[in-house]
């Protein structure tokens, strides 16, 4: 690979000395990674963000989790309770990238195969970012997304999102090997007593999409269930007596856009991707029946 | 630029341009130890301990790490020259887990860091840890089973009083 010029370097040990190097045309390094798979042609500095306390920690306060940005995968998993998040997270990559890549660098760059932007866009999640003036602000993460405005003027700070441990989740990476990137990622929450089911794919069209559509139906099937007198029976029969044509009607709702990829087309894709949400659907939700969870005072068995 | 490492224990300042990843820094100053296999962080040859977390130093830029403690395989066994075996080191010898050999320092980097926190991972531990080093002619049996054998000699090096 070939570099050419320098790059300069910042090490600030504040937040505050990481908005000067901002202001002064710096942007953040976390990990790199992709850094070193686009090239460093245009880039006039860099400032590493390992000793910003204000992006290293992280923290649980009544059920909200703060993450910072500056954290890797392999601190995230380590350091946060069981979520959709550390699911994914803890079978990104690999050992030695997930020890390096970080949530901030993740987001910002957000590649199609990201194992980060699904589960957190599914849960909802807000960052904290700060301009060139050290002013914060805090954001939702599809806005973060879709205004490229927030990446030239801002960095991303932390990370944020409740995990009152209530909900079930389901996490798919479509890969061929284990250590492949994902051609599309599924992930689903459900957050319980309402029966609310969040549906989010990425590796599509526009990078990500949450699947509004399947989620009402499903949704629809899980209030049912929760807050009727339906029982066990009535839910097993729901998704037995036509899984064929659940899988279709998920197809068919699915208002996402496939990419073909190498070897992999997008109607393959999109076919696959509708039997992982059936399936997760149905595993969330014969979770939950087998725990004995009872929501809403449905007679659940 | 002019930055400072801490290498297997040695202090080194070299001059190095800002944007060379740490593996070409490193072999460029001599640590030929430092597999150069894919390049693109899928293989693992060039694992090195950053700080005692393995880390592929292909997609590590060198000027981000300055001052950083950074171990290869040479400096498992504290720097000796002599030619002793590190107790992982010498499990993947006795597991037969060498073939050609360009894996290896990755992997037994990875091992070591993966039993200095779990004394006694399973397989699915161990297997988790190794997901990012391949190996094209050994295979991976060997490697798992060289990983539990390293628990043990772990373990015995400790009782016998030699423990770093």
């Amino acid at each position: 690979m070939k570099m050419e010029g320098e790059v300069k370097w910042g090490y600030p040990g504040s937040l505050e000395e990481a908005v000067s190097f901002f202001r002064e045309g710096y942007i953040p390094h976390g990990g790199g990674t992709t850094l070193i798979r686009s090239g460093l042609g245009a880039v006039y500095g860099l400032f590493t963000v390992s000793e910003v306390s204000e992006m290293r920690g992280f923290s649980v306060e009544k059920g909200r989790v703060v993450i910072g940005a500056g954290l890797t995968y392999s601190e995230i998993v380590e350091g946060v309770s069981d979520c959709l998040l550390v699911k994914a997270l803890s079978h990104a990559a690999s050992n030695p990238l997930r020890n390096r890549i970080t949530i901030g660098g993740s987001i910002n760059v957000f590649p199609y195969w990201s194992d980060a932007v699904g589960p957190l866009v599914a849960l909802g999640a807000s960052l904290r970012l700060v301009d060139k003036n050290g002013k914060s602000s805090v954001v939702g993460i599809e806005e973060y997304i879709r205004n490229r405005e927030f990446h030239r003027e801002y960095f991303i700070v932390s990370v944020e999102f409740d995990n009152n441990g209530k909900g079930r989740n389901f996490y798919h990476r479509e890969v061929r090997t284990h250590f492949d990137y994902p051609f599309f990622t599924v992930s689903i929450l459900t957050y319980p007593p309402n029966g609310e089911i969040r549906i989010v794919v990425t590796g599509v069209k526009g990078r990500y999409k949450r699947l509004s559509k399947v989620e009402s139906f499903f949704s629809g099937i899980a209030s049912e269930f929760w807050e009727g007198e339906k029982g066990y029976g009535w839910l097993v029969e729901k998704f037995k007596e036509n899984f064929a044509g659940l899988r279709e009607r998920v197809e068919n709702d699915m208002d996402a856009e496939f990419v073909s990829r190498q070897g992999v087309s997008k109607e393959y894709q999109r076919h696959v991707a509708g039997v992982v949400i059936r399936r997760g659907v149905w595993k969330i939700l014969l979770e939950a029946v087998n725990a004995g969870e009872n929501y809403g005072g449905g007679v659940n068995r | 630029m002019r930055g400072e490492f801490f290498i297997n224990g040695r202090r080194e300042v070299f001059d190095f341009d800002s944007k060379k990843t740490l593996l070409r820094v490193l072999r460029e100053n001599g640590y030929t130890e430092v597999r150069n296999g894919c390049e693109t962080g899928e293989c693992g040859a060039c694992v090195v301990l950053l700080e005692g977390i393995p880390v592929n130093s292909c997609q590590v830029l060198a000027a981000s790490v300055v001052g950083k403690k950074i171990t290869t395989i040479k400096g498992l066994n504290d720097g000796k020259e002599n030619g002793e075996l590190h107790p992982v080191e010498r499990a993947f010898v006795d597991a037969g887990a060498v073939q050609c050999g360009f894996c290896t320092p990755g992997k037994v980097l990875v091992s070591y860091a993966l039993l200095k926190k779990n004394p006694d991972p399973t397989r699915e531990e161990i297997l988790t840890a190794l997901d990012g080093n391949l190996c094209r002619c050994t295979g991976y049996t060997h490697t798992v089973e060289s990983v539990k054998l390293a628990a043990r000699y772990l373990k015995g090096y400790s009782e016998e009083g030699r423990d770093e």
